[in-house]
């Protein structure tokens, strides 16, 4: 008993506090199935929906059965009176007008039986209600044409890295959509969807699609929400919407008997539509997940599916050929497009909501205007079959298809290019959100993305994403990788810069020599007018030297001639001392010349040496011009080998350092990726 | 299979003989052993290769007892590989292990015998194969049947093509057709194809194999492997195999399996039972499981047929009840026909009825051979011949008269569809009729006359078998017709898909449609005549593909037929020994105007699933007829002259419940333009049809668009087909009143006045009476019976004549007069 008194006290206290988060009804009225409902029930319905007539297969005479429902299913959804018929019909909002051929019942009653809903349809006092999963709503006051404002929408937190199959070998490429507004592209797979970035190919997240193969797959209009359709082929197809920014799922409807085929999302989300093999094109609200209308039109399955984006029409194809423009909001047939002979492939809006593009494996392309629903374009793009097509937002279209070849189209059909063909039919294709890549996925898995540009390959996606754990590999591999690329950048570097340095020495020696040569070259120049006086000078010298010889030599011969005649004359005349005193000092005179001749003659001899000494250095002086000139030619014209030798070490030595640094990046972007890959959790963050 | 009949007849007596050891002891002993002694064993196949890794082949051991019986004693049979380590022996079912020769050493029951084992590639796997491993598997779980996915439009959204007869379509349509759905490469096993075969989602044909056993792996395989096609060069099966060749069983629930084996064009084999579809045309006497094993019910007849690929071949099986006691009379036999009769009936355990009366025989041998009953002075000139040989003489008489002609005139009239229309004019069909009348007439042999209607040019009054090709211009109709009338076969099928219940592939119909190919028509001054020539020109494609053509006999060589005649080629190969259906077919044809039913019953509905009741029989008819040089006058005396034409209808307590195997005669409804004869015959009035003298027989009419009320409520042919079920002999209300009120009797009995004449001549009515039993019964009433009737038909004095006239009446439509029995 005490117990019991806690357990109620817990609950009501949480009941309070779920009340409050839940719904915004008064929290302190308690209305119970037992205390309140079941009296109105046994007085106004229960005539019929009891236990042993339960008309409609309803049997509201207790809790359980009420909330059972009857044949056309539930009738109580906690929480949601709206959505519940007990309340619809009791209120008259809908038909059948319960209690049938009677007046309304007391509204007050009414209103007990919305506010019992209201608040969680408990049983009795004791009850707990059940927490109401939050409604999504994702519906858009009005639709944007054209880009839509903000950033791109992109994932923003961490998704699933870690995919939930990884096969040995992908499946063909059945799905596929390019977000109208960010560089993002969604691949269906198995049992999920992945994301990739088309400027950079790197896998962004993996998200689950439990229900079997994605066979469809759709941005909405301003690129927010991702849709997938698909299922368990001849067995079950659903068809869940996500946030793009978190990876949430919003929105799940969709109980088809067969893998859906065809889905797409309203430009202003409030429906989805879907078809499949049931033939059936099914309407559904965005708001609760409840059917808005079935289309029964279609006699084949049904096999694609697009809302127009001013969301106002929406076009659904059949595999007969079968093509339709419903209005979206009525389900009035708008125009049956006859053209296609079989099997329509695919839908494509143009921005402006008045061409519709279809594609078919009767091979045709057909574009349909729509103001009179007239068929104005008709092409074979695709020999053997058209597979997919899809507008680019400026008006082109690219469409691939069993000729393997994807192809870029103008707005009247004339092709603009062709990119590199599959190894096998070409699937599903689209156009990045500027019209810069092209995407083409084929039967043997392999999506590739193109430049438009120059129509060459960018890089290669899988639907089949490899593991967390292979990614590592991968990662770690690519590390190893960039840490070898490095090292020997590192090395090629120190090789380069010694290189560098020793032709900067080498460089600054000639530079030097060159300095050296010029000055000596100078000098050179200088010395030889130098070496010209002195050897003028020596040479006058000389002369004058020898012209004293001359005159010497003269002197002296006539000093000696008459020295000797003297001492002849003064042996002659011995007696004459005079004569002799003459003689003597003639000949004292006479040594003296020669003596004076003989030291004239000595500097003479020694002038000559001295002439030839300056001759000699002359000559050399002159000599050396031309060889340090040619000395120094030769620096010159080393200078510039030596210039451009350091330049382009210089240079290498640069690349070097840049291939460096960029393998220093790499290595560290490497390192990151993989201490990145080693921290994400293989399940999304959440 | 001669061999054993003729060993079976010679120990026919054995069996009571052997009964005489105390049965008890046996019994308890070893419940399953049978009271007769072994004669042999045989082990199929006689040879076993096993090649690659991946191959391996059952086998199995059939005893044959001195009574006949067989019995599969494959787990009884001590087995042993003379080299162990060459194959893995599992029960009977040997696995590669090592290159080598060597071999299976069965002994039983005190005998033994070797049958060669060559193992090659044993360490080699195959690659999966989509039309050798993967198409089999479909059409094994029935995926390709006409009420499944081989539908035209398929079913559910996906078609196959019927039979399988074009795999490389069916490759696209699993692989390509709708991308993604059908085939997962990703994850194999949740492939739409496997999820839907084995039953994993809702699939409106059910769960077609089981989970995990072989056929799901050889799916799963091919799906691992990518799906791939195979490349042009892929072997194609050429032969199909069937094991045991026959079976006798002996009692309810003795089971006997079997042994399908493939052969391929690169010279392997493959054991392909386990992908063999099993069918019986007797499921009350001899069951077949899907794996292969006959299970015994019921005494009875069946032909068990193993379909694989574009074969499908059977082996007949024989259930008799347990420890059956019989002894087969000593009867004459007259000639060969009578000989291989009783040879099936003695392995059958059934007697023959006893000789019909020389009434009887009267009576049936002018209905069947001149289409008339014999005059009451014919009658008593038969019944009052004391000569032993007097049936023989009375036939040779009356194969002589023209009637007899006339009668296969109308026959074959009916074949070549004989009849005017907007394309042949009266005229036309009037000299197309004399020509053939003149053939059969002067007994021209049927080859010659042919191979001149098959190759004939030439205008359609100028040369009337011309008119053969105005009846049908259709290409395919006149390829339909050829094999039909002149072979005996139905190649309908084969138009549109792989025969599936024959061994004939589309390639086999358009080769032999394009025979027909060339053939030229244009008017002449005459708009009512046609000139058919050789335009040398034309060929036929083939609908998959459409690839041109060659001419290929049904069955037979591709010939030389540049600058020649086609027609002319196939006439002079088709009406020849080198044709093994010509004689056969004619035989059976004739040998059904005999009996009623031929020993391939519908005469033109020959193919491997329809066997002929008597083989040998059959095989030894199209031999003599070959011998006779095709003059069918002879075959017929043969047939005439055997004891088993001359049955009673009677039955005996071991052939009462045959109708197949001619233990005794059939109850035959006499044919419309007879029918009519005969009461023109026996009231002596006159017919008048249209260009036709009055008093003419029906018989004689030429055009099949001719006919009366009478001969139309009859069942006469309208020879708008070839049908062998154009001459309808169903009873129909309007038959009977017809005969009750209408001017067939009452006023032909008036008009004619045998009465009145009678009367006229003091005959007494028991005199009249006896007189019209004659006429009209081909015997005398009995006295219980002329009592009564006398009696009636005097009960009011005045009224005599109108007494005996109700009389005539009676006997009119009484079902005696109306049937050949």
């Amino acid at each position: 008993m005490l117990r019991c008194a806690y357990l109620l006290t817990l609950t009501l206290t949480l009941l309070a506090l779920v009340a409050d988060h839940v719904v915004a009804a008064d929290p302190k009225k308690k209305i119970t199935f037992d205390d309140h409902v079941l009296p109105i029930l046994r007085e106004k319905c229960l005539r019929c929906h009891n236990a042993d007539k339960a008309r409609g297969g309803l049997d509201l005479s207790t809790y359980a059965k009420t909330m059972e429902g009857g044949s056309s299913g539930a009738v109580v959804k906690p929480g949601d009176a709206d959505g519940s018929r007990l309340y619809l019909l009791t209120a008259h909002k809908e038909e059948p007008k319960m209690p049938p051929n009677s007046p309304m019942i007391a509204p007050a009653a009414v209103d007990t039986l919305r506010d019992w809903i209201a608040l969680g349809a408990l049983e009795n006092a004791g009850s707990k209600p059940v927490p109401i999963k939050p409604k999504a709503d994702v519906t858009l006051k009005s639709v944007t044409r054209g880009r839509p404002q903000g950033p791109p929408p992109m994932p923003e937190t961490p998704l699933r890295s870690e995919p939930i199959v990884a096969a040995t070998r992908p499946n063909a490429v059945i799905a596929l959509a390019v977000s109208p507004w960010a560089p993002l592209v969604a691949i269906g797979g198995q049992k999920q969807v992945t994301l990739y970035h088309t400027e950079t190919g790197q896998l962004l997240g993996v998200l689950p699609f439990p229900w079997g193969t994605p066979t469809v797959l759709k941005f909405s209009r301003n690129g927010s929400l991702l849709l997938a359709g698909g299922g368990r082929g001849g067995q079950s197809g659903k068809v869940v919407v996500w946030s793009v920014k978190n990876g949430e799922p919003i929105i799940e409807v969709g109980n088809e008997l067969d893998a859906v085929l065809a889905a797409d999302i309203s430009a202003d989300q409030t429906m989805i539509a879907l078809g499949g093999p049931g033939k059936i094109v099914r309407f559904y609200s965005t708001r609760d997940g409840s059917l808005i209308r079935e289309v029964k039109k279609h006699t084949d399955w049904v096999t694609t599916i697009e809302f127009s984006p001013d969301g106002v029409l929406v076009a659904t194809g059949d595999r007969n050929g079968g093509l339709f423009v419903w209005e979206a909001y009525t389900g009035r047939e708008f125009y049956t497009l006859r053209g296609h002979t079989t099997f329509i492939t695919d839908l494509s809006w143009r921005d402006d909501s008045n061409v519709l593009a279809s594609s078919s494996e009767d091979s045709s392309i057909r574009l349909w205007e729509m103001e009179n629903g007239s068929n104005f374009k008709t092409w074979t793009a695709h020999g053997g079959g058209t597979q997919s097509v899809k507008f680019a937002h400026d008006g082109r279209l690219v469409s691939t298809g069993r000729d393997r070849v994807t192809k870029l189209w103008d707005g009247n059909g004339t092709q603009q290019k062709a990119f590199e063909a599959f190894a096998d039919i070409g699937l599903r294709v689209g156009i990045t959100h500027d019209t810069q890549r092209v995407l083409a996925g084929d039967w043997t898995g392999q999506v590739r993305v193109w430049n438009v540009a120059d129509a060459k390959s960018a890089f290669v996606l899988s639907t089949n994403p490899p593991t967390l754990a292979e990614r590592v590999a991968q990662a770690t591999q690519e590390v190893t990788a960039k840490q070898a690329a490095f090292d020997q950048a590192s090395a090629a570097f120190t090789t380069a810069k010694a290189n560098a340095d020793k032709a900067q020495a080498q460089l600054a020696a000639v530079q030097k020599s060159i300095s050296d040569l010029t000055a000596a070259l100078k000098s050179a120049n200088d010395s030889v007018p130098q070496a010209k006086a002195a050897l003028d000078k020596a040479s006058a010298d000389l002369a004058a030297a020898q012209m004293r010889v001359q005159a010497r030599q003269i002197r002296q011969t006539v000093l000696v001639e008459a020295a000797n005649k003297l001492k002849a004359s003064a042996e002659q005349a011995k007696t004459n001392p005079d004569l002799a005193a003459f003689a003597t000092q003639a000949q004292q005179l006479a040594d003296q010349a020669t003596a004076e001749l003989a030291a004239a003659q000595k500097q003479v001899s020694e002038l000559d040496a001295q002439v030839k000494t300056a001759q000699a250095n002359y000559a050399a002086a002159q000599k050396k011009v031309p060889d340090t000139d040619a000395a120094l030619k030769a620096a010159m014209a080393q200078l510039p080998v030596k210039q451009k030798q350091v330049a382009d070490l210089t240079a290498a030595l640069n690349t070097a350092k840049a291939n460096l640094d960029a393998a220093t990046t790499q290595l560290n972007a490497a390192k990151a990726a993989l201490d990145k890959l080693k921290a994400t959790p293989p399940t999304a963050a959440k | 299979m001669r061999w054993m009949f003729l060993v079976l007849s010679s120990l026919a007596g054995l069996p009571s003989l052997l009964l005489a050891q105390p049965p008890a002891t046996l019994a308890a002993l070893a419940p399953m052993t049978p009271s007769a002694a072994l004669v042999s064993f045989t082990v199929y196949p006689p040879d076993i290769n096993l090649e690659t890794a991946r191959d391996r082949q059952s086998f199995l051991v059939q005893a044959l007892y001195a009574d006949g019986i067989t019995r599969d004693v494959t787990e009884e049979a001590k087995v042993r590989l003379a080299n162990p380590a060459l194959a893995r022996l599992d029960i009977n079912v040997l696995y590669p292990l090592q290159d080598g020769v060597t071999e299976l050493v069965v002994e039983f029951g005190g005998r033994a015998a070797a049958v060669p084992v060559k193992v090659t590639g044993a360490k080699v796997d195959r690659p999966i194969s989509f039309k050798l491993d993967v198409m089999p598997v479909l059409m094994r779980a029935s995926c390709n049947t006409g009420s499944c996915h081989g539908a035209a439009r398929g079913k559910d959204g996906f078609r196959l093509s019927l039979f399988g007869f074009d795999p490389d379509g069916d490759h696209y349509r699993l692989t390509r057709e709708i991308n993604g759905r059908r085939i997962n490469l990703a994850l194999p096993n949740e492939s739409l194809l496997i999820e839907k075969a084995l039953g994993k989602v809702p699939h409106t044909g059910g769960q077609r194999i089981q989970e995990g056993d072989e056929h799901h792996q050889t799916l799963l395989r091919w799906l691992e492997a990518g799906a791939p096609n195979d490349p042009p060069t892929i072997a194609t099966p050429t032969a199909l195999e069937v094991f045991p060749k026959n079976a006798v069983l002996d009692g309810k629930d003795s089971k006997q399996r079997l042994v399908v084996r493939a052969k391929y064009s690169d010279g392997t084999d493959r054991d392909v039972t386990a992908l063999t579809l099993f069918l019986s045309n007797n499921d009350n006497s001899a069951k077949i499981s899907p794996e292969g094993i006959v299970t015994a019910d019921q005494r009875g007849e069946a032909f068990v047929m193993a379909r694989f690929a574009t074969f499908t071949v059977g082996s007949p099986f024989i259930v008799l009840p347990k420890g059956l006691q019989f002894r087969f009379p000593q009867v004459p036999e007259n000639n060969y026909i009578d000989k291989l009769v009783h040879a099936k009936l003695r392995n059958l355990r059934i007697a023959p009825s006893d000789l019909c009366s020389d009434e009887v025989f009267l009576r049936r041998v002018y209905l069947d051979i001149v289409g008339l009953l014999p005059t009451p002075e014919e009658y008593t000139r038969f019944m009052d011949d004391k000569s032993p040989n007097k049936r023989e003489k009375l036939i040779d008489e009356l194969l002589g008269r023209k009637e007899f002609a006339e009668m296969w005139v109308m026959k074959w009239a009916e074949l070549l569809q004989i009849r005017s229309s907007d394309r042949v004019s009266y005229k036309a069909t009037l000299l197309y009729y004399n020509w053939l009348q003149d053939k059969i007439a002067r007994n021209v042999p049927v080859d010659e006359w042919v191979r001149e209607l098959l190759g004939a040019n030439g205008g359609t009054f100028k040369n009337p078998p011309t008119n053969y090709y105005q009846t049908e211009i259709d290409i395919l109709k006149v390829t339909e017709n050829v094999a039909q009338v002149f072979m005996g076969m139905r190649i309908q099928c084969a138009q549109c898909h792989n025969h599936p219940f024959d061994r004939w592939t589309m390639n086999d119909y358009y080769g032999f449609a394009a025979f027909f190919a060339q053939i030229g028509r244009k008017g002449t001054d005459d708009p009512r005549e046609i000139i058919v020539f050789n335009s040398g020109g034309g060929e036929v494609r083939h609908p998959v593909g459409g690839r041109v053509m060659a001419p290929k006999f049904l069955g037979g060589a591709t010939p030389d037929v540049a600058g020649k005649d086609r027609r002319v080629v196939l006439a002079n190969w088709l009406a020849s020994p080198d044709n093994p259906y010509f004689a056969t077919n004619l035989a059976n044809i004739v040998w059904a105007h005999f009996f009623g039913q031929g020993i391939i019953h519908e005469v033109d509905d020959v193919r491997i699933s329809n066997p002929p009741s008597n083989g040998e029989l059959l095989q030894e008819l199209g031999k003599k007829f070959t011998e006779y040089r095709y003059d069918f006058k002879k075959l017929v005396r043969d047939i005439c002259t055997s004891r088993t034409y001359q049955l009673s209808t009677v039955p005996n307590p071991s052939n009462e419940g045959d109708t197949r195997n001619f233990a005794r005669a059939a109850v035959r409804r006499i044919r419309a333009e007879t029918m009519l004869d005969v009461i023109s015959q026996v009231t002596e009035t006159k017919n008048k049809f249209p260009g036709l003298p009055l008093g003419a027989r029906a018989t004689q009419i030429a055009d099949g668009n001719v006919s009366n009320y009478f001969l139309t409520t009859f069942g006469r042919a309208t020879r708008e087909t070839v049908c062998s079920c154009e001459v309808k002999l169903e009873p129909t209300l309007s038959q009977s009143l017809h005969l009750l009120n209408g001017d067939a009797t009452t006023q032909r009995i008036q008009a004619g006045g045998i009465i009145a004449k009678r009367l006229a001549e003091k005959k007494t009515p028991a005199q009249i009476i006896e007189e019209l039993y004659i006429r009209c019964l081909s015997r005398k009433p009995m006295p219980t019976e002329l009592d009564n009737l006398v009696k009636l038909a005097t009960a009011d004095p005045a009224q005599v004549q109108r007494g005996l006239e109700d009389v005539f009446w009676s006997l009119l439509n009484s079902r005696e007069f109306m049937f050949n029995h």
